[in-house]
């Protein structure tokens, strides 16, 4: 259910990227989930859907799903983890050391080639912020 | 492409750093109370802080109302409510403006009342110096093989109404293996809001922590 939380954050960080970045506007946004990292990817996904049209316009998320990776002391080596308290897949051994999978991360943004602030765009921006990004520019 | 690398809880962790340093200047220690909702997480405040003889506050977060938080108050503690009304968990900077608002003294304990959920409150930090997780036995034993992260992040595991052991098949024995399997280093106590049961057990463990937080020897509680 935090996932629409860690959606609006993921749409403030964009903006805030996209205007750095010179006020382009957001036209694919990359998104790293680890599998490990206790959020449900298709609520991600159904939480983009239903707020970055107002804030983002037309952009599309792209989610990468990176899997679970520890370290298990007893074999010496890197282990794949399906669930993240399981014990070792090789030798039962646990608790081991996550090394991957727990990522939650804004990977990339691709933003729309020199943006123009005509009349139109600006009545298109659905709120003041995007409004200013396109001003900006 | 523009390569970002920027995690969706770093503004959260850096909130709670902020409340985190605010707290140990003051030598406040704070404690985020996380449960499943009905745990009986008020009713043990409420009574928490009609035996704890040391200044308390309490913010209390619940989706609405602020019924909790006139509980606190008739039991005497300052307090404060968050709605957080469409989300499921308190963040770090709403805990911040609490904090700032309730402006506990010097040395207080606070307790951070979180919204009763066991899944979201897991990844949000609020700057406290431990999770204290309150389960009872009217839930299975097996919630922490289902909500994992909760019980991993716990430092300390409050089993709560014990007094109705004897009418529910609740397997306590099983249930602390579950909890130590994912937090081996998990510190348990069994008690009772309503009979008070174990209390005495929790309120030694707060002083502890106290004394510990003040880094010199406070008056013990008298009733401890």
């Amino acid at each position: 259910m935090h996932e629409v939380a860690l959606m609006e954050e993921l749409l403030r960080i964009v903006q805030e990227e996209a205007r750095l970045a010179g006020g382009g506007r957001a036209r694919r946004v990359c998104l790293e989930v680890g599998a490990l990292a206790g959020v449900d990817p298709d609520a991600l996904r159904f939480a983009f859907e239903a707020l970055a049209p107002e804030r983002l316009g037309s952009a599309c998320l792209d989610l990468v799903e990176s899997p679970g990776r520890a370290w298990c002391e007893a074999c010496r080596a890197e282990v794949a983890l399906a669930i993240r308290f399981d014990p070792c897949p090789r030798c039962g051994a646990f608790p081991l050391t996550l090394t991957g999978g727990s990522e939650l991360i804004l990977k990339e943004l691709e933003l729309e080639e020199a943006p123009c602030a005509t009349p139109a765009d600006v009545k298109r921006a659905a709120n003041p912020a995007a409004a200013a990004c396109a001003l900006d520019a | 492409m523009i390569p970002v690398e920027r995690s969706l809880l770093a503004r959260n962790d850096a909130f709670a750093q902020q409340n985190r340093a605010r707290f140990q200047a003051k030598g406040i220690l704070a404690l985020n109370l996380v449960s499943s909702p009905g745990s009986g997480k008020t009713s043990l405040l409420v009574a928490t802080l009609a035996r704890l003889e040391h200044p308390c506050a309490v913010i209390e977060g619940d989706q609405q109302t602020s019924l909790d938080a006139e509980r606190i108050r008739a039991a005497g503690a300052s307090a404060l409510q968050i709605n957080t009304g469409k989300g499921c968990h308190l963040d770090a900077q709403g805990v911040g403006r609490a904090a700032e608002r309730l402006d506990p003294p010097e040395g207080a304990l606070l307790f951070i009342e979180n919204v009763g959920n066991l899944v979201c409150p897991a990844a949000f930090d609020l700057g406290e110096a431990h999770k204290v997780l309150i389960l009872s036995v009217t839930e299975g034993e097996d919630k922490p093989l289902k909500y994992p992260d909760m019980f991993a992040a716990a430092d300390l595991l409050l089993l709560n109404k014990i007094d109705l052991l004897p009418h529910v098949a609740f397997d306590v024995e099983a249930c602390l293996a579950n909890a130590r399997r994912v937090n081996p280093g998990l510190e348990t106590i069994l008690l009772s809001a309503r009979t008070g049961e174990g209390l005495d057990v929790w309120l030694r463990w707060l002083g502890q922590r106290l004394r510990q937080n003040l880094g010199q020897s406070l008056p013990v509680p008298a009733s401890v």
